[in-house]
């Protein structure tokens, strides 16, 4: 009975792990592996084996505290969201310090003009009358190459432009913070 | 907070009138109804005037455009929030509650777009779970969880919410000029999103957010047919690419290159439409004209003209007459209950005791108002299919879970599933309110979701492993593992309910429980109101007895088919017939005979073959014909915990033969609508069969005393009523 019990009292566990309240679920799974730790305990007589599955359930433990912290991180930095969603939301309407701008202006159009293309570039054949019908195969096949070549270029390209989004948001919320830094210091300064 | 639902139409009058009394059944109340009907033909106008005139805000729309009667809409809408619902789609009981709860604690909010099941017969799925769209007009859906990664080229992405089922916070799409007018149809509500996501607002999906949708025709498209003004999708895509591309900054060559894209995308399917004949030459013509003045629109609006917004001040939509709640006509204070009933191999109108009984009290409860889902395994893909009495949720399930039972195929599967039943149950709970779960001992698939006591649940003992282990003398580790599941069941179930008492005499001796949370229900039938009378024809036929049930050891067919040819010995005229499946692989007869049960009776038998049919599975039409046709029934089963098979032969006036066994002396009173005998006695059986065979008299008297018992007794609404009043005992605690 209580294996079968346990078991389905660990899956629901593991689902509360995905849901919202993972903080929860975590504090649970620490009390079931106390209490599995007092219930080794007392069942198993082999000290050396005792030993073994104490020190696993203590990395356990440990791994666990360590998730939980993570999750008081995410907590803490989910409290921010608001402001950092409301700053993106104004980046279009409100003017920003001028070094924002020039490196925002600059990296948006690097951005926008990167493409990692990769051309044919090819010289025409000299050989009279079937040079032309010549370069053409070649230009077909290089297409063919080029093709593929171009499929590569174009994700590594949106990469690129992804990790440059991440760096406009996080210089538009350091821009967010230094306005506030001096808004600060020039309230004390009046006071 | 208030919310205005609002719902644009044309031409769907008895669709749209489903969709209000939808909306009647919601469960919060603090909203309005605003109708944007279009240049209607039908009786659209007159219907909603006649039905719910002062309960709903009736607005016109001039132009066959959607966004233009979004917009309408939104001008007049009150609340705080507004929300958008297809004139042909059921919102879920809890729908308006989630919209509520979602904005409510997230001030960032925007938009929220949720689950649409496509529920039209024969074609059932989720039609949009997670959408998202790119600045490049690229839809992509993805219909299963976890979320994959978008192949398209777009540079911005964003979630998108399907039209049918989406709400908005109302200052952001005032801010945002709502719907851009240019579009008529198709990608209107991607094309709001990409807008609202790219000015930095919050868009989210929620699966419990649901939305039940059965499309129905319109002038754009006929349902199930490929009649349709598809030249829109070309217009507003191509236009979406256009604007948004350019405002996201995609390179033009990428821009153009969609909108060729789909322009010729749109021509090849025509192409292919017209090839396999399932288009005219004429549609052909047409479709290819359309298309491409469709594209020389989209381009010369997407690249010169400015979007089609709203342009009004905010202060402009706001009205002083007060918001006119929707409110149900419904006079009726009786407590409607919402239930919800797992039993995996449920497939309408139930194949065997406990897909009948599954069947029973989903029309029984359905007949006094209750709301009821039923949870059933579905073979292919997650859906739901929407029933006169309810709704089936078709659920799917895969091994990945408690991996401690993998060497135990049986359980391993029965907890998987059960723990599937679980997360749709806990689903239901928050899209439809449910409050209770009925679900069979038999299989355990209640297990996981009554260990988790997220709603109560009432387990329904009509069979158990446990018994059949002992009557089939097999038990495996796997089976002792269904046992021990069976016992955790019971003992964590809020209540048990028993179909007979034998059902509950068995529980409580197999797993030792008290009587405190025990309740007996017998289950009821619909029953035939009037009987055919037999016909000349009937009474010069050689009479015919016959036999229903699983070809298993427990349903006492070996006992039959040995007393065959002792009746026949004495009644050389009369004839057998066997009807359902053979079970010799399960209960260990194949496995010490090598035969199945009819190749038993052949090989022993073989002179009396042809008076003896066995038909296999029939289906409930021929069931009904071969129960009205036969002279009597015979089922001589060692153990049955009530026997559905008895009262549909009852009803059907005829005399009954079986055991006293189990519940079947609950059922057929012994010497007057049947006659029992000792279980297991092929002699006793044959003379039974003999004696009714030989006296008319005694046969006729029978079958009407089993007709008049079967129709007090085993009715449906009897078994409703009893079960109502228990469960509403149960809820209210």
């Amino acid at each position: 009975m209580s294996q079968l019990y346990h078991s389905i009292q660990t899956e629901l566990m593991l689902d509360a792990l995905n849901a919202a309240n993972s903080a929860q679920a975590i504090s649970e799974l620490i009390d079931e592996q106390r209490k599995l730790q007092s219930a080794i305990l007392q069942s198993i007589g082999d000290q050396h084996e005792r030993g073994l599955l104490l020190s696993l359930l203590r990395v356990n433990e440990g791994t666990l505290i360590t998730v939980q912290n993570l999750l008081f991180g995410l907590e803490k930095i989910n409290a921010h969201l608001p402001e950092l969603t409301q700053a993106l939301r104004e980046r279009r309407q409100r003017p920003m310090p001028a070094t924002y701008e020039l490196i925002a202006g600059e990296l948006e159009r690097v951005a926008r003009e990167e493409s990692l293309q990769v051309d044919v570039v090819m010289t025409p054949s000299r050989i009279p009358v079937l040079g032309g019908l010549l370069t053409r195969i070649k230009r077909a096949f290089h297409s063919l190459v080029l093709f593929y070549v171009q499929r590569l270029a174009w994700k590594q390209t949106q990469i690129n432009r992804l990790q440059v989004q991440a760096i406009l948001f996080l210089l538009q919320t350091l821009a967010e913070q230094e306005i506030q830094r001096s808004k600060g210091l020039q309230d004390n300064q009046n006071h | 907070m208030q919310i205005s639902v609002i719902i644009n139409t044309i031409d769907r009058a008895q669709p749209l009138l489903r969709t209000l009394e939808s909306l009647e059944q919601q469960d919060y109340q603090n909203f309005e109804v605003i109708i944007v009907v279009g240049p209607t033909n039908d009786e659209t106008l007159e219907l909603l005037s006649t039905h719910y005139k002062d309960r709903i805000q009736l607005l016109r729309c001039p132009e066959d455009n959607l966004s233009q009667s979004r917009n309408i809409g939104l001008q007049a809408a009150q609340g705080e929030i507004v929300a958008f619902l297809d004139d042909d789609a059921l919102p879920s009981r809890r729908w308006l509650s989630i919209i509520a709860k979602l904005f409510r604690h997230d001030p960032d909010l925007a938009a929220v777009g949720g689950t649409v099941y496509l529920c039209l017969e024969g074609e059932e799925r989720i039609q949009h779970r997670y959408g998202l769209v790119s600045s490049l007009a690229e839809h992509v859906d993805v219909n299963s969880h976890p979320p994959i990664q978008p192949k398209g080229q777009g540079l911005f992405w964003t979630v998108r919410p399907m039209g049918t089922n989406m709400a908005f916070r109302k200052s952001v799409l005032v801010e945002l000029g709502g719907f851009d007018e240019f579009i008529r149809y198709v990608a209107e509500e991607s094309e709001l999103a990409l807008r609202m996501a790219w000015h930095g607002y919050k868009i989210k999906h929620y699966d419990p957010l649901i939305v039940y949708h059965l499309p129905a025709s319109s002038r754009n498209r006929i349902v199930k047919t490929k009649k349709g003004r598809w030249y829109h999708a070309t217009r507003s895509l191509v236009y979406f690419a256009l604007k948004n591309g350019k405002m996201v900054g995609e390179p033009a060559s990428r821009i153009w290159l969609r909108c060729l894209h789909l322009l010729n995308g749109h021509l090849k399917w025509y192409r292919q439409l017209y090839r396999t004949r399932q288009w005219s030459l004429i549609d052909f013509a047409k479709g290819y004209k359309d298309e491409v003045f469709a594209f020389i629109e989209a381009t010369a609006a997407g690249l010169f003209q400015p979007r089609k917004l709203l342009t009004k001040p905010e202060e402009s939509f706001k009205t002083q007459s007060p918001m006119i709640l929707f409110k149900s006509k419904s006079t009726n204070s009786q407590r409607r209950l919402r239930i919800a009933i797992a039993y995996s191999g449920y497939r309408p109108p139930g194949k065997d005791g406990i897909g009948r009984l599954v069947h029973a009290y989903m029309e029984g409860l359905s007949s006094r108002g209750h709301d009821v889902h039923v949870i059933a395994r579905s073979d292919d893909v997650e859906k739901v299919s929407l029933l006169e009495n309810g709704k089936i949720h078709w659920i799917t399930y895969e091994l990945t879970r408690y991996p401690s039972f993998s060497n135990l195929p049986k359980s391993h599967h029965i907890l998987n599933y059960s723990h599937a039943v679980y997360t749709k149950v806990k689903q239901l709970v928050e899209s439809e309110g449910i409050e209770l779960l009925i679900t069979p001992l038999w299989l355990t698939e209640g297990l996981v979701t009554a260990v988790s006591g997220i709603v109560p649940v009432i387990t329904v003992v009509e069979t158990s492993a446990k018994k059949l282990g002992l009557i089939h003398k097999q038990k495996s580790q796997d089976e002792s593992i269904i046992e021990e599941m069976e016992q955790l069941l019971l003992e964590r179930a809020n209540s048990i309910l028993c179909i007979s008492k034998a059902a509950k005499q068995m529980a409580q001796e197999l797993y030792t429980l008290g009587d405190e949370k025990i309740e007996v229900i017998y289950p009821g039938i619909s029953l035939p109101e009037v009987l055919e009378q037999p016909t000349n024809n009937s009474v010069s036929r050689p009479p015919t007895i016959l036999y229903v049930g699983r070809l298993e050891r427990r349903k006492g067919i070996l006992e039959l088919l040995q007393a065959i040819p002792k009746v026949l010995a004495l009644v050389p005229e009369a004839k057998f017939v066997i009807v359902g499946h053979d079970n010799s692989q399960n209960d260990g007869f194949h496995a010490s005979t090598g035969l199945t049960y009819e190749e038993f009776f052949s090989k022993n038998y073989p002179h009396l073959a042809k008076q003896v049919q066995f038909l296999g599975h029939v289906e409930e039409a021929k069931l009904d014909q071969l129960y009205r046709q036969c002279d009597i029934f015979v089922a001589p089963s060692l153990f049955e915990s009530f026997g559905f098979v008895f009262i549909e032969a009852m009803s059907r006036g005829k005399p009954v033969i079986s055991c006293a066994a189990g519940a079947i002396p609950e059922v057929i009173e012994n010497g007057i609508s049947g006659m029992l005998v000792e279980p297991g006695k092929s002699e006793a059986l044959a003379e039974a069969i003999v004696e009714l065979l030989l006296d008319t008299t005694k046969r006729t008297r029978m079958g009407e005393a089993a007709r008049e018992h079967a129709l007090t007794r085993f009715t449906l609404p009897r078994m409703a009523q009893e079960l109502e009043a228990y469960l509403l005992r149960l809820v209210q605690g």
